[in-house]
């Protein structure tokens, strides 16, 4: 009577009464009845919890007392233990499947003293459902609550309605005036990006204005000058006796004057000119010429001549006129810079009539344009027919260019007569003095000051300097480990020498020493080194690191700059001046650097070298590089491109048993202050070029 | 007959390891959703002298370290374990075990624990807590009943004085990792 009051109790509260008295009815009946039962209630509770589902695996309710005991989650399918405990009906099942007892009391429990208890699953979705709304975002409640068809008036719907386009037209505008903004924002740097770009433009007009006026003004000075000669040469034709003489002088004063009124833009001195037109007087040719100056009585002859030399130098300047225009602009840019931070210079200036970027890009327009290929003036070939390994690592003029020495994998060093070479049709050329040396040989050096000691770096390592008269080392240094790659007399201390090593180490030795005075230890193998012209105390160094150290040997600890910029080893390091040094590399550039402000110049293209030693040289305006496509190249040095190039030509009978394209240009060497330079390829040929027009 | 069909077999079998092999066989299964809980619980909420977590991508085999309760012998005493579940958690215990030597009634010799709650009185609502702090409990009340190191339970009723320099001995032995 007391369970058929209690079960009572319970059906009131619940919308489903009917399901559970006839299980109670049928538990009360038999046990296996019951049992049978359960798993029914518990299909129907899992079909209703399926949409608790994504809210119980976050496991959002931090309250403990709603997680089942044994699988700690919110309790799913709440079954409620005959000793007043509450579980997952699966978990329970399972804990009894194992054992017969409550996993919280360890009171005696079977699967037949299970009840479901409806009431704490439906209050359990009511948290899940309210855990829902709290971190659902209001828009979301709102459409919930739009959708579920909650009592709203059509007042209140309206109200909602006009706030809500309201909002929108406020957030319209808003991004409407932000849009606005930005494309302000754009147009103000525009605007001011392009009217800095109009000034520069207008500066450099000035510029262009200024010094066309310069450059006319000075070629009306030369104008008047050739009217005052020509009219005292017309009166002097007044005098019969002297008749016989005067043809000659008109011919030369007509040559003399005439290109400097066709050819402004590339003025150079009158010198220079006349000794062209000395030398091309030797060549007859005829050429349909516009006579355009009434008043110049000159040689038909002779002009044609003028006008192709100007039309090849107008080319010329065609060809490269963007990089002469940088250059061009740079140049005045600075000189424009310089003229205000010294009104001293302001006079100088003026007394020549040119300002000074002006007159330096005169010069390299100059220079650039006189030469524009290599022409071969002399060649040996295969001096050693009986070494199969011809490559020549070094050749190198001596202090006066009147020898020449060569050496390489030969293992000798040879020295040739300059002059003999190029002045007799020899097919073989003797070297007047030939050395055998123990190991091949990387580079060599001249000392600058005893006409007949010349240094040596070779694959063991060993620096030697070599007494060429007596044909005798002079000294052997062995202080290096691994191959040495370069070596380099001090021009202004001619008893001072470097080298650089693979074993990463640059040493600083004294003819008058047997052991290093200085050893400065680098952290990769170095590929060159040389000294600064002008003083015994800088040295380059050129390393596989892709820099170039630059040392103050008074403070060998560390380099007073690091230029960096290439991408590979640099190879080779030459100065051209006191400040400016040249690099190789084998990232297939060269680059020209200012050692006194410690800034890259230029950078140089145009030549292929990845792997090999392929020779550098500089003078003042030029410099002159191997490549692996078997050509020498030069450049000039303010611009970027080749002036000039040349290419070996293989065609002996010898040569086509190798590869032609394995051959690549091994060593390089200018004449001082001259267009002429030594060259040699990895065949052993040697030729003498010279920069022609 | 035979061949072809033989063969057909060999195929179906080789297509089907792959599959096999790709899929993550367990990977949300109710014993590691509850042990994620119990290692969640476990850094939220730690008990004081314990600490544990699964080795490194195996969440069915966990670490633990169990510290010397203050005041007692076994003060100072760092002592590792290793819990090693299985898919009937937590339905069924772990295995728990020593990886420090212990001097103890109830530990055996290699590290195996004696422990009611780890047998015949294990309950599904045990957590990796409430078993490190049980045994962090059995350090100190040891059931002399149950003996695991006959050698130890005789110290501890005989000549309580030599157990606990004994114990001390195997706390010092704990701060050096083996």
């Amino acid at each position: 009577m007391g369970d058929s009051s209690v079960a009572g109790a319970l059906v009131p509260s619940v919308p489903k009464p009917e399901p559970a008295p006839s299980g109670d009815t049928s538990a009360a009946a038999a046990a296996t009845t019951a049992a049978l039962a359960m798993p029914e209630e518990a299909g129907m509770r899992a079909a209703s919890a399926s949409p608790q589902g994504p809210a119980e695996e976050g496991e959002g309710p931090a309250d403990r007392d709603l997680l089942c005991p044994i699988c700690m989650a919110v309790i799913k399918d709440a079954f409620l233990t005959a000793c007043g405990h509450s579980f997952c009906y699966m978990c329970i099942v399972t804990h009894l499947s194992n054992k017969s007892d409550c996993p919280c009391c360890g009171h005696y429990l079977t699967k037949a003293q299970l009840y479901p208890n409806f009431l704490l699953d439906k209050v359990l979705k009511k948290i899940s459902a309210q855990q829902i709304a709290k971190t659902a975002s209001p828009i979301d409640q709102f459409r919930c609550a739009l959708q579920q068809g909650n009592e709203m008036g059509v007042k209140e719907l309206d109200s909602l309605m006009t706030l809500i386009a309201e909002k929108k037209r406020q957030m319209e505008q808003q991004e409407s005036e932000t849009n606005m903004q930005i494309l302000l924002v754009f147009l103000h740097c525009l605007r001011k990006q392009k009217l800095e770009e109009l000034n520069e433009i207008q500066t450099d007009l000035q510029y262009i204005k200024e010094d066309i006026s310069s450059v006319e003004r000075h070629r009306a000075e030369l104008y008047r000058t050739k009217e005052r000669y020509s009219m005292k040469l017309r009166m002097l034709l007044d005098e019969p006796t002297a008749q016989k003489m005067w043809p000659s002088p008109i011919d030369k004063a007509s040559c003399r004057f005439l290109p400097n009124s066709r050819t402004p833009l590339s003025g150079s001195c009158p010198g220079t000119l006349q000794n062209k037109k000395l030398d091309l007087k030797a060549q007859v040719s005829h050429q349909g010429f516009q006579r355009r100056d009434a008043l110049t009585s000159s040689d038909p002859p002779n002009s044609p001549i003028q006008s192709g030399n100007v039309i090849a130098r107008k080319r010329r300047v065609q060809a490269q006129f963007n990089e002469l225009q940088e250059y061009y602009l740079q140049r005045r840019r600075t000189g424009a810079q310089a003229r205000r931070q010294e009104e001293r210079d302001i006079v100088a200036m003026n007394r020549e009539g040119y300002h000074a970027g002006l007159q330096d890009f005169q010069s390299v327009l100059t220079t650039f344009t006189r030469y524009s290929r290599l022409r071969v003036i002399a060649e040996l070939r295969h001096g050693d027919l009986f070494h199969s390994a011809n490559i020549v690592s070094s050749i190198e003029f001596d202090r006066d260019d009147e020898l020449f020495a060569t050496a390489g994998v030969s293992k000798r060093i040879k020295v040739f007569e300059f002059s003999t070479v190029v002045n007799e049709p020899s097919d073989v050329h003797c070297p007047v003095v030939e050395m055998a040396t123990r190991s091949k040989l990387s580079c060599l050096s001249w000392n600058k000051y005893s006409k007949n000691i010349i240094a040596s770096s070779d694959y063991e390592g060993i620096v030697t300097v070599w007494d060429v008269q007596t044909r005798q080392s002079v000294m052997e240094y062995e202080e290096h480990e691994k191959r040495a790659w370069s070596v380099d007399f001090s021009r202004t201390d001619s008893s001072m020498l470097v080298s650089g090593s693979d074993d990463c180490k640059v040493k600083v030795w004294c003819t008058n020493q047997e052991a290093s005075v200085i050893n400065i230890d680098m952290k990769a193998n170095i590929c060159s080194v040389k000294y600064n012209p002008g003083s015994s105390f800088y040295v380059a160094v050129g390393s596989a690191d892709h820099h170039i150290h630059y040392f103050d040997l008074r403070n060998p600890s560390s380099p007073v700059h690091i230029f960096g910029g290439h991408k590979k080893a640099v190879s080779y390091v030459k100065f051209l001046s006191n400040n400016e040094l040249a690099s190789a590399s084998t990232d297939s550039t060269l680059r020209l650097w200012d050692v006194k402000d410690n800034c890259p110049v230029r950078t140089f293209r145009g030549h292929k070298n990845e792997k090999n030693f392929v020779g550098l040289s500089v003078n003042n305006e030029y410099i002159a590089c191997g490549s692996e496509t078997n050509e020498v190249f030069v450049y000039h040095k303010a611009i970027s491109k080749p002036a000039a190039s040349h290419r070996f030509v293989s065609s002996d009978l010898d040569d086509a048993d190798d590869d032609p394209g394995s051959y690549f240009i091994s060593a390089v060497c200018w004449k001082s202050d001259s267009p002429t330079m030594l060259t040699a390829n990895s065949q052993g040929t040697i030729k003498v070029l010279v920069l022609a027009p | 007959m035979d061949a072809p069909i033989h063969q057909f077999c060999c195929g179906f079998v080789r297509s089907v390891v792959p599959v096999v092999a790709d899929e993550h066989p367990g990977m949300s299964t109710p014993a590691r959703k509850r042990l994620m809980r119990d290692f969640k619980r476990l850094m939220q909420d730690p008990p004081a002298g314990i600490s544990g977590a699964p080795q490194d991508n195996n969440i069915m085999l966990w670490n633990a370290v169990i510290f010397g309760p203050d005041d007692t012998p076994w003060d100072g005493g760092t002592f590792k374990l290793t819990l090693q579940f299985n898919e009937e958690y937590p339905n069924k215990p772990p295995t728990v075990r020593f990886v420090s030597r212990m001097f103890h009634p109830n530990i055996y010799a290699d590290g195996s624990i004696c422990l009611d709650i780890l047998q015949n009185q294990w309950s599904p609502i045990y957590d990796v807590a409430a078993i490190l702090t049980s045994i962090q409990s059995l350090l100190c009340d040891p059931n002399p009943n149950s003996p695991a190191n006959s050698e130890a339970a005789r110290m501890f009723s005989e000549n309580k004085r030599e157990y606990n320099r004994k114990v001390r001995e195997v706390v010092e032995q704990s701060w050096t990792a083996d």
